[in-house]
């Protein structure tokens, strides 16, 4: 793309606000401090600039219930998501939380299709059963659309951000139960349609 | 269009959150009597200390036999003790107050067999000879409990 060209788009751009810009795809590769991969991390992008982006209505996510099991056992979500739990095993599972960003407490019975459960304040929310103590799972609530988890090589792609400055967070339970988090600004697309793949590199 | 790879070093962040805050909650029962009511089966039981006995006996064998422990696989075995107990206890007048969930929201899903029922049955007669149980006590007990078959198995 030439130069008068991009300055066209970049006027282009601002006539139509954020939402007409170009977006990008934005590829994170999360490592750990050893530099492997980490699968099932979250990751997402915040507006540093700007406003945030109108939530969309009616979010829906499932965390199921399979062999006495979360699945997935981490997930990201946005604020003004219902998490709905469709227990597959079909016994009783007598779910909870005590973390501050969602309290509460549901019971899920054999035949029965249990209420989901609304989670409307950002943070981190740690998921057990009353009556099997090894089920354990990890949800981050973000108040924005752009996110994802990354896959067996710890990547994720968010896809369609608009050009701007973004906090980037990724964030990863680990086996121990305590949580790795990285954050970092980062400047994302401005420049026409274009891939950036970031690689985080946890050091320190 | 263009591929950009941009790498970015960051800092690892001081680990912020924990599961540390995973906790059980506190089993919502009235807690057993110190002293059984008089002249109740609670107390020919023996009360609170036999009965948790013969019960705690009973979940801890049930649970550690291959041949009957499906239902029981990760399951909190003090939840299920504390549950039994006080289900006994408001069964046979010492004054408790069950508050858990009805035997069939409680078994609906396992597939409990009759054999296995029958066996849990044993175990729980043993148990309660093995604490001294007095013979009527403990018939009055299995005759209570018996019609709670019927939301148990098969389900």
């Amino acid at each position: 793309m030439n130069a008068p060209s991009r300055r066209l788009a970049t006027g282009v751009a601002l006539l139509l606000g954020a939402r007409g810009a170009v977006a990008t795809d934005l590829t994170l590769e999360v490592s750990d401090p050893d530099g492997k991969p980490v699968a099932d991390a979250v990751v997402y992008a915040a507006p540093v600039t700007g406003t945030a982006p109108p939530v969309r209505p009616k979010l829906r996510a499932i965390i199921d219930q399979v062999h006495k099991e979360f699945v997935p056992r981490v997930s990201i979500v946005q604020t003004g998501t219902e998490i709905f739990f469709p227990n597959s095993d079909n016994i009783r599972h007598s779910i909870y939380s005590f973390s501050p960003a969602k309290t509460f407490a549901t019971k899920l019975y054999s035949g029965r299709e249990a209420a989901p459960v609304l989670f409307d304040t950002t943070g981190l929310v740690i998921l057990g059963c009353n009556i099997h103590d090894t089920m354990v799972a990890w949800v981050f609530v973000v108040d924005t659309p752009w996110f994802g988890k990354t896959d067996a090589d710890g990547a994720s792609t968010i896809k369609g951000i608009p050009p701007g400055e973004y906090r980037i967070s990724a964030a990863a339970p680990a086996p121990s139960g305590n949580l790795k988090s990285i954050e970092m600004t980062l400047r994302v697309g401005g420049d026409g349609p274009q891939r950036q793949s970031v690689s985080l590199l946890a050091g320190g | 269009m263009r591929s950009h790879r941009l790498v970015v070093a960051v800092t690892l962040l001081a680990a912020s959150f924990s599961a540390a805050s995973i906790a059980q909650t506190p089993a919502p029962l009235i807690p057993p009597p110190q002293v059984a009511p008089p002249g109740s089966l609670y107390e020919r039981l023996g009360g609170t200390s036999k009965v948790a006995a013969f019960v705690g006996q009973t979940i801890d064998i049930v649970a550690a036999n291959p041949e009957m422990n499906q239902s029981f696989d990760k399951v909190n075995l003090q939840h299920v003790k504390d549950l039994l107990i006080a289900q006994i206890c408001s069964l046979t007048g010492g004054g408790c107050r069950y508050t858990g969930d009805t035997m069939r929201d409680v078994h609906a899903g396992h597939h409990i067999s009759n054999a296995e029922f029958f066996d849990l049955v044993e175990v729980l007669r043993a148990a309660m000879r093995a604490q001294h149980v007095p013979l009527g006590a403990r018939n009055e007990l299995l005759e209570i409990l018996a019609p709670m078959k019927r939301d148990v198995v098969k389900l």
